[in-house]
């Protein structure tokens, strides 16, 4: 999967878990510290994630791996899908 | 702005405002008033209250931030918020259990539950109370589940559910579990799946 079609996705489902259509995501966006989802928001969107692609993202995996940087989380699952 | 008349209670054992309440307020207080069809709804519960309030409606979604509950409904004019404003006022307590009457009558499996008979606004006390119940046996870790938040593709269709007289089978049948910490099921009504509801763990 390329870098496109997966920042794509990213940005589909954190726009399905905040009701947004005009969320600006980047590699180098922190959907966290740059507001794009508040903590309930990044749990139900790890949930989408992990549905979508159908892989497990552990906690302590995320926190390692800075994995709300886009970016990060982007490698991330193309290292695991 | 639009305000509601939402009346909120804390019940005899919790030390918030249930969920639930907000959910069926925000279907037939805030939603049903206004001219459908209703499309995709989200409400979700990001901290917990005990304090009274209203529901206002938002020009500026991102004015929602700090809310303690929060719907997003797709009208035929556009996408709405409504955010829960509360006051300093706590909100008045009421020993009467609404999850009580349903003890006992649930049939709770590994990842489903289903209570049969259940009609009008009662769906949700069912629903969630189930939900409850089958994640206590579901997932042996400590701690309390709670009821986050509430997604549906058709509010109307959510609305029309709960105006229906005569008694359903409500059933839960559980999706996807993170970390044993946090969960979505799906709720399906007579068959149908109507909503996805989320809960989370809190730590013991």
């Amino acid at each position: 999967m390329d870098e496109a079609s997966l920042l794509s996705t990213i940005k589909d489902l954190a726009s399905k878990t905040t009701g947004r259509s005009d969320l600006a995501i980047s590699a180098e966006t922190d959907l966290i510290a740059d507001d794009i989802l508040d903590s309930l928001d990044w749990s139900v969107f790890l949930l989408d994630l992990e549905k979508h692609f159908d892989i497990a993202i552990p906690d302590d995996v995320v926190e390692e791996n800075n994995l709300q940087v886009a970016g990060n989380l982007m490698r991330h699952i193309r290292e695991t899908v | 702005m639009i305000s509601s008349p939402f009346e909120p209670r804390l019940y005899a054992g919790r030390d918030y405002i249930r969920g639930v309440d907000f959910t069926v307020h925000a279907l037939t207080g805030l939603l049903a008033p206004m001219p459908g069809p209703i499309g995709a709804i989200d409400l979700r519960f990001p901290r917990f209250t005990t304090r009274t309030g209203q529901f206002e409606r938002l020009a500026d979604p991102r004015a929602a931030r700090d809310a303690a509950a929060v719907l997003r409904a797709t009208m035929p004019e556009g996408p709405i918020t409504f955010a829960y404003r509360e006051d300093v006022a706590q909100a008045p307590r009421d020993d009467h259990d609404p999850e009580a009457a349903f003890d006992g009558r649930e049939e709770i499996a590994a990842s489903s539950a289903r209570i049969d008979g259940v009609s009008g606004t009662d769906l949700f006390s069912a629903a969630i109370f189930i939900t409850k119940r089958m994640h206590q046996r579901r997932v042996e870790a400590e701690g309390k589940w709670i009821y986050t938040r509430l997604r549906a593709q058709s509010g109307q269709t959510l609305l029309s559910r709960l105006a229906m007289a005569e008694p359903v089978a409500v059933a839960v049948e559980l999706v996807a579990l993170r970390e044993a910490a946090s969960s979505v099921s799906h709720l399906l009504v007579d068959g149908e799946m109507a909503a996805e509801i989320f809960f989370a763990r809190l730590a013991a």
